[in-house]
């Protein structure tokens, strides 16, 4: 059986008022059905631009993108979109990812509507089970998304997303608004979700404490390119990239008896001023 | 009924908003009932020539220098002023949405293309532009209204085009495109609901601009010789400016108070519908 | 609260301009030691950022500070007084906020920004400011300083225009440093550099600082002391050994179980330890204790009466059944 998304030698680059940036360079990944795979890297690391390659959003200047055994890169919109249903996002920031003159209902029911999926009322339906499904209480469906508070405005998109019944579902940073208790809400919803939907998960951050425990694999990025990739648990005790050690040096650990690490200036290099070179 | 209550208590915890719309209100009620009050023709003598206001209770505001009835020209003058200026906007608003929409969303040489039209537009005198198109069409009400329509629309398209390159980058739009929906859909159906707010407030102050324009048409006798308009009677009147100035300045006021009122709805709206002044519902 | 502290806040209250019921801060008490790092630890919401505003005197248009007592040095700060305070500012108290970009003009040079806080406060020429200032931008250690002082801010990373704004912060030698969520912004790796950069000034200069932060990988690593805030009350105070080793308050504990702990995968069950429901609205507080519709040890008590803060063992709290927590993992 072929991978669920098998990413070959994807490039990507685009122009910017500073000039050309060459935001992916050459990544080549796999995922199989089911499992989370979660791509970590600090901002400017080209993970945002990957995703929305791999989503269509973005022009990729080669390489190819398989989902479920069928090429999706390079196709027109119009092309692309029978094979939307399979693939869906989670947007980082709740504020601005739901049409503040939609009501909710609207918003979750929008995908089935556009793909025709079942009878008006069976839709109706399908938007009060998914918003159960979620945490959220059914009678609040005619509500606009200002009126609900950031997770769950995140639940929202999480129901939409869901909507289509999706084999792969890229969440790009969705817990990085959100406060931590909020945040533990939102990461465990997601694990009990993919139980249910039998989904899989590509799931971009910036945290690699926030993954360790929910991923399947870690594939770190920097500049570009995916420099290392392992078992959660693997990558911190044995990480094998000098920027992952980095990385897990710099990152604060929640307790005191720890002393603080992080004295790599692996990342000094990487900026000097002006950054125009 | 519950959405009419807060439609109104929007306007009326709002002064400018509500000052605004009453006086609105008043013209449009001097437009709706002109036919009724005074149902001859106010191009008719119905008093003797240049009766000052106040004295003679048949004319309360007056006659001109050919005893016409001031009252009823106002009274009818509100019926072309605002027919006017609402049918020169919505004119305006479809041509200026469509070509900043398309402009804004799509970006690259669409918009290139669209927008060096626009300016192609803008970068002639409006007034200017505006003569011409009635010198070509012909001096009717209709013409007026497609000239006033023509010069209007560049400004609608530029504030319609910043707005979707603003709003396009907004996540919900790629969460449009994830699920599949069309530009046409996302332009129509997403963005510009969202746009709608600054339109709206933009329209209000459009309405009186092509008010006034209107009114100089007609007092450079570019307007249509059958109906009678504000600027029609300031221009008629202008002979008599020192001794009888009542004449002028009674329509002169009217079309002030109507551009006012536009404008005071105008920047009420703007309070009313930014959302970063609106208090948010927690 | 004795003479030696260096700041001293009492029963701090902040209110929406003209809505006396409801309360962003409500009684909050805490004080900071010359020389030690003091961290407020919460949620958005919770107050946190308000504290320090209004110790800066710099609280938002429309919120004021209806009762509360702010002394420094043993001395009230005229935090109502706009012109005393700018005496205070920069040159006692330096602030370092969350986008570093907000707190650099984007027309002036990096040094002639930082020069303007040094000749705002101190009577000596433009020509010495300026070697003031390359010596500054050594010292929060950016490169080639002599070059970055005549850059303008958009053309340093967002970890170099941090550093900018520390070294403006800690221009004048201040006695506090406020930093609220100053890495938040900033990606992991740099984080750690800027947080070295703070304990080495404060090694060096002797300055105490208030980290606010939502972070607790970073009080942990940070703080001396740590205030817990939730809905505008302080909930719990105590020292950062005590606290992490056995905190008190049962949303102190679900914030530390809800913090994913690296290294430690858990076997099977949910990935993360979460706390129920949500932050209540500051408009509709719940009765009596703020946290109780998220508590797991609400009983009736909590509901009618709000629990005064109150000290058990080594820790302030306030919470009608503080308690050990059984195991954290």
């Amino acid at each position: 059986m072929s991978p669920l998304l098998k990413v070959s030698d994807l490039h990507c680059s685009f122009d910017t008022t500073r000039g050309k940036v060459h935001a992916v360079r050459g990544v080549s990944f796999e995922m199989q059905r089911g499992e989370t795979l979660a791509l970590v890297g600090e901002s400017g690391c080209g993970k945002t631009t990957l995703a929305r390659c791999i989503l269509g959003l973005q022009k990729i200047e080669s390489g190819d993108v398989m989902l479920d055994g069928q090429t999706v890169s390079g196709l027109s919109r119009r092309q692309l979109r029978p094979h939307r249903a399979a693939m869906q996002c989670v947007f980082q920031d709740p504020f601005s990812s739901l049409n503040p003159r939609k009501r909710v209902e609207t918003l979750i029911r929008e995908p089935l509507d556009l793909h025709g999926v079942g009878t008006v009322a069976e839709r109706r339906k399908t938007v009060l089970e998914l918003m159960e499904r979620v945490g959220l209480r059914p009678d609040w469906s005619r509500r606009f998304p200002h009126e609900f508070s950031g997770g769950q405005r995140q639940r929202i998109g999480i129901a939409r997303a869901l909507a289509l019944r999706p084999k792969l579902i890229i969440c790009d940073e969705p817990v990085s608004a959100l406060d931590v208790s909020v945040q533990a809400q939102i990461i465990n919803l997601l694990y009990e979700l993919q139980r249910d939907f039998e989904v899989s998960y590509l799931f971009i951050t910036h945290d690699l404490t926030l993954v360790e425990n929910f991923a399947d694999r870690v594939a770190i990025m920097y500049l570009g390119q995916i420099v290392e990739v392992g078992k959660a648990g693997e990558i911190w005790r044995n990480p094998q990239h000098e920027f992952t050690r980095t990385l897990i040096e710099a990152i604060p650990v929640a307790d005191p008896n720890v002393p603080m690490r992080g004295t790599r200036t692996f990342c000094d290099a990487r900026v000097t001023v002006g950054g125009s070179s | 009924m519950p959405r009419l209550v807060a439609i109104s208590r929007t306007i009326f915890s709002n002064w400018t908003l509500a000052l605004g719309v009453l006086l609105l209100l008043a013209i449009i009620l001097m437009a709706l009932s002109a036919p009724y009050v005074f149902p001859g023709d106010p191009y008719d003598m119905v008093a003797p020539a240049l009766t000052w206001p106040g004295t003679m209770p048949e004319v309360p505001l007056g006659t001109d220098s050919l005893g016409r009835d001031i009252a009823a020209g106002i009274f009818h003058g509100a019926r072309v002023s605002l027919m006017v200026g609402f049918i020169a906007v919505c004119f305006a608003l479809v041509i200026g949405i469509l070509v900043g929409s398309l402009a804004g969303y799509y970006g690259g040489w669409v918009d290139d293309v669209l927008m060096r039209v626009t300016e192609l537009f803008q970068t002639i005198p409006q007034f200017m532009l505006a003569i011409v198109i009635i010198a070509v069409l012909g001096t009717s009400i209709e013409a007026v209204v497609m000239s006033l329509g023509i010069v209007s629309w560049p400004t609608v398209a530029r504030l319609v085009r910043s707005e979707f390159l603003i709003l396009r980058e907004r996540a919900f739009v790629h969460s449009c495109l994830v699920i599949g929906m069309s530009d046409l859909r996302i332009i129509f159906t997403q963005i510009l609901p969202n746009a709608l707010s600054s339109i709206t407030v933009m329209s209000s102050v459009l309405m009186a601009t092509a008010i006034l324009m209107e009114s100089a048409l007609s007092f450079l006798g570019f307007g249509d010789p059958n109906v009678i308009t504000w600027g029609t009677m300031i221009g008629m009147g202008r002979g008599q400016i020192r001794d009888a100035w009542y004449i002028i300045a009674i329509p002169g006021a009217a079309l002030l108070i109507t551009a006012l009122a536009l404008n005071l709805v105008g920047e009420g709206l703007n309070d009313a519908l930014n959302p970063r002044l609106r208090k948010r519902e927690v | 609260m004795n003479g030696t502290n260096l700041l001293d806040i009492r029963d701090l209250r902040v209110s929406p301009r003209g809505m006396t019921e409801t309360a962003i801060l409500r009684g909050v008490t805490f004080s900071v030691a010359p020389g030690e790092t003091l961290a407020v630890v919460g949620e958005s919401g919770c107050g946190k950022s308000m504290a320090s505003l209004a110790v800066m005197g710099l609280l938002p248009p429309g919120l004021e500070r209806r009762s509360g007592d702010i002394l420094f040095r043993g001395e009230p700060l005229p935090v109502d007084d706009n012109t005393a305070m700018r005496k205070v500012r920069g040159r006692r108290i330096g602030m370092v906020f969350q986008e570093p970009m907000a707190a650099l003009n984007p027309v002036y040079t990096i040094g002639h920004q930082v020069a303007e806080v040094i000749l705002e406060h101190e009577d000596i020429s433009a020509a010495e400011a300026r070697l003031r200032v390359v010596e500054l931008l050594r010292e929060v250690g950016l490169p080639s300083p002599d070059r970055i002082i005549d850059e303008y801010p958009h053309r340093l990373s967002g970890g170099q225009r941090q550093r900018v704004v520390i070294a403006m912060a800690l221009a004048c030698k201040p006695d506090l440093l406020i930093a609220d969520e100053p890495t938040t912004a900033l990606d992991v790796t740099v984080q750690a550099q800027i947080m070295r950069l703070l304990k080495r000034a404060q090694n060096e200069l002797g300055i105490a600082i208030i980290l606010i932060t939502h972070n607790l990988g970073l009080v942990a690593q940070m703080a001396d002391r740590v205030v817990v805030m939730y809905a505008g009350h302080k909930v719990e105070e105590a020292s950062v050994q005590t606290l992490f080793a056995s905190p008190q308050h049962p949303y102190t504990q679900g914030l530390l179980r809800a913090t994913p702990r690296p290294g430690r995968r858990r076997a099977g069950g949910k990935p993360l330890e979460e706390i129920p429901g949500m932050v209540p609205a500051i408009t509709d507080p719940p009765s009596g204790c703020r946290f109780r519709p998220r508590c797991p040890r609400a009983t009736r008590e909590c509901e009618t009466v709000h629990p005064a803060v109150r000290q058990v063992g080594d820790t302030i709290v306030a919470c009608h059944h503080p308690g050990r927590l059984e195991a954290v993992q």
